[in-house]
């Protein structure tokens, strides 16, 4: 009984939350002009059904595996069948999630549950090249922008071509690089290249640099800014939405980075882990408790997730803008 | 001829601000006068940039602040840092692995060294029988030439991507009731990591009866151990995840395409699928083509989610059963885990990157093409 009724709460919430969805882009919808006369003919048109009906399946495509791997992860590992998925557990269970905390093997180790310390190396090891590699791509940005220098074009065009050059391909071999360097079972490789920005970022900021006028910037320079005061008590503040997008683009990317971490991190010590390095280790870890690991996974995505529900169009913004190479 | 009518007026702004504000920020009056005026101080910059150091230059004040000022240096300083970090930490690997094309490269606490191998890194991907003469004794050629397919069969996915993103985003665009969640929900895929999209992809594909989709389908498939499902499985995988950021992507360029020509159109008498074919399709061409090439490109250096779906022990059969999960990224990896197995395996890794940087490469001149072709416009 206590299940259904949980299972009708939520959809409950589930449901307040997409009424509220909807209000809003109804809302939207009526504050702007009816797009076209065509567009409001085809409303009661058959083929609503079937646009209904495409939407509909690929909802369920992309949640069905979420929904099998959040059953899995209440699912009491006695009610867990051989013979078939267990669909509905009898009774469900959160101690898997409290089990991720207190049965970690590696808690006497590291002194802390793996994915915890996980989590909180992603959290250095992301934002400090992404707010430093930002602050820095801003700065340069302001450079191709708003100062001078001799040169300042023909440097811009070589910048802006050099870094067309695909380099994905040598994210491996690299390692030969940072071996020369001593800096291999370290996250200096993660961190240290990312403090110097990069010049997607700067060609982006640029681009929105450029519709700031210039008397706002003079009139900062007559109050006595220097060149950096300038930047950072004018342009930094005027340009908020761009750095919030080029930000979310790098700390998404950050978050979710696997090929990094496991090429440079030492794989025998889970102190150094990150967050997506330690969840890929997920069977090492908890190798009996398959409704752990599935709670792990869960856990694991929840930051972003949340994140993204809270301010979903600052995501779309930043994702789709920050991928943008054209 | 813009130049002309412009450059009394850029050379007067110039003047003004000079006698206000110090050289650096006047200069920043040339953005603001539009691209028309910036034919005139490129010229100056080349005057200025030729005059550099000689003494004989004109005592122009347009000049004078081109030169070398504390502020310029600074400026320059802080529009380089980026080129800084990219030729520091981008070009250097770059040049140790065109050297480790050629030479067996070894270090230790001496430091680096190179000794030439006869492109023994070469002939172990494409000289039949080579490999077995080595330490790793395999036959790489065989696994090079499958690697290349397999990389290509999943690159290709992005195809398939493109198509489902296509598709929904035009249902979105209907604007029907809850359309706005639906994309909200689309999105969700992008933002998960392929660590745990992975792990969930294979937790459905779980080759046990009680796996999900052997439940679904009662079936008993080992999934992630048949070399006829492996690609399958990350595929599907792909499929779950892609389509997301194409779906924002061809959103925002369906809403760029002009309200007018469907009202033409309907005017002339074209039905719903007419439309979409001669008006929206031509509208959205360049995101189709930037989204197709970006995304095979990255398709190509395919790594996380084959190598997280189709784990490898290792063992004799790298990338899975039969090898039917070694992209060519994969196979740079497995190179690079075993330097120590052999010294050619350096020389192989590099010559694989090589080899996937040439497939690649096209594709990003093609971007870089369109960009400046955006940028001059």
């Amino acid at each position: 009984m206590e299940n259904m009724v949980k299972v009708l709460r939520e959809d409950a919430v589930q449901a307040e939350s997409g009424e509220a969805l909807q209000a809003a882009a109804a809302e939207k919808t009526a504050e702007k002009p009816p797009r076209s006369t065509v567009h409001r003919k085809r409303k009661f048109k058959p083929s609503r059904i079937a646009v209904y009906a495409f939407l509909i399946f690929w909802t369920l495509f992309l949640f069905l595996p979420v929904y099998a791997l959040l059953v899995s992860s209440i699912t009491p590992a006695e009610e867990a069948s051989a013979s078939s998925f267990t669909w509905f557990p009898k009774h469900p269970t959160l101690q898997p999630y409290a089990d991720i905390f207190i049965h970690d093997p590696n808690l006497s180790k590291i002194g802390m549950p793996t994915l915890v310390y996980g989590f909180l190396n992603t959290m250095w090891i992301t934002l400090v090249p992404v707010v430093v590699g930002l602050i820095v791509s801003g700065l340069s940005a302001y450079a191709y922008s708003k100062l001078d220098f001799p040169g300042r074009k023909i440097i811009f065009k070589i910048a802006f071509a050099v870094s067309m050059v695909p380099l994905g391909a040598f994210s491996v071999i690299s390692y030969l690089f940072y071996d020369l360097l001593g800096w291999t079972n370290s996250a200096l490789p993660l961190v240290i290249p990312g403090l110097f920005g990069s010049m997607n970022t700067v060609f982006f900021l640029k681009m929105y640099y450029e519709t700031v006028p210039n008397e706002i910037l003079e009139a900062a320079r007559i109050d006595g800014k220097g060149t950096f005061g300038v930047f950072f008590s004018m342009l930094l503040p005027l340009a908020v939405p761009a750095f919030i997008a080029q930000f979310i683009f790098g700390f998404v990317g950050g978050y979710n980075s696997y090929m990094g971490p496991l090429l440079y991190l030492p794989q025998d010590d889970a102190s150094t882990w990150t967050l997506q390095l330690a969840l890929s280790k997920i069977v090492e870890i908890f190798p009996n408790d398959v409704n752990v690991r599935c709670a792990s996974m869960l856990l694991g995505m929840v930051p972003l997730v949340v994140l993204y529900c809270f301010c979903q169009k600052l995501f779309i913004e930043g994702i789709s803008v920050g991928g943008v190479k054209g | 001829m813009k130049e002309n009518v412009c450059a009394p007026e850029a050379a007067n702004a110039a003047g003004v601000q000079e006698d206000l504000f110090d050289a650096a920020i006047a200069e920043g009056q040339e953005g603001l006068l539009g691209p028309q005026a910036e034919g005139v101080p490129e010229e100056l910059i080349a005057l200025a940039a030729e005059g550099e150091g000689s003494v004989e230059l004109p005592p122009s004040k347009l000049l004078r602040k081109k030169r070398w000022t504390g502020q310029s240096i600074l400026a320059l300083f802080l529009a380089l840092l980026p080129m800084i970090g990219f030729l520091l930490f981008s070009t250097a690997p770059l040049v140790i692995s065109l050297i480790a094309l050629f030479c067996d490269v070894t270090i230790d606490w001496r430091g680096i060294s190179f000794e030439w191998n006869n492109f023994d890194g070469f002939r172990m991907i494409f000289v039949q029988d080579f490999g077995a003469g080595t330490q790793f004794a395999q036959d790489f050629s065989s696994i090079f030439w499958k690697s290349l397919g397999i990389t290509f069969w999943l690159g290709s996915t992005q195809i398939i991507t493109l198509l489902i993103a296509l598709g929904l985003s035009v249902l979105i665009a209907t604007k029907c009731r809850g359309s706005k969640v639906f994309q909200v929900l689309f999105f969700i895929p992008h933002i998960c990591s392929s660590v745990s999209v992975a792990f969930m992809w294979s937790w459905m594909f779980y080759g046990q009866p009680e796996g999900i989709l052997n439940t679904l389908f009662g079936t008993s498939i080992r999934w992630l151990n048949d070399p006829d499902t492996i690609p399958w499985t990350i595929i599907i995988a792909i499929i779950w995840q892609a389509p997301a950021y194409g779906t924002v992507m061809f959103k925002a360029a369906l809403a760029n395409v002009d309200e007018a020509q469907y009202e033409a159109a309907g005017l002339d008498g074209a039905n719903s699928w007419q439309k979409f074919w001669y008006v929206t399709i031509p509208g959205i061409m360049p995101t189709i083509f930037y989204l197709l090439i970006a995304g095979i490109g990255a398709g190509l250096l395919l790594y996380d989610m084959a190598a997280l779906i189709v784990t490898d022990p290792w063992g004799s059969t790298i990338g899975g059963q039969d090898h039917m999960a070694l992209t060519l990224m994969r196979l740079v990896f497995y190179f690079n885990d075993h330097r120590g197995t052999d010294p050619v395996a350096m020389s192989a890794a590099s010559a694989v990157s090589w080899i996937l940087f040439l497939l690649v490469a096209p594709v990003s001149v093609w971007l870089y093409a369109r960009r400046e072709k955006r940028t001059e416009d």
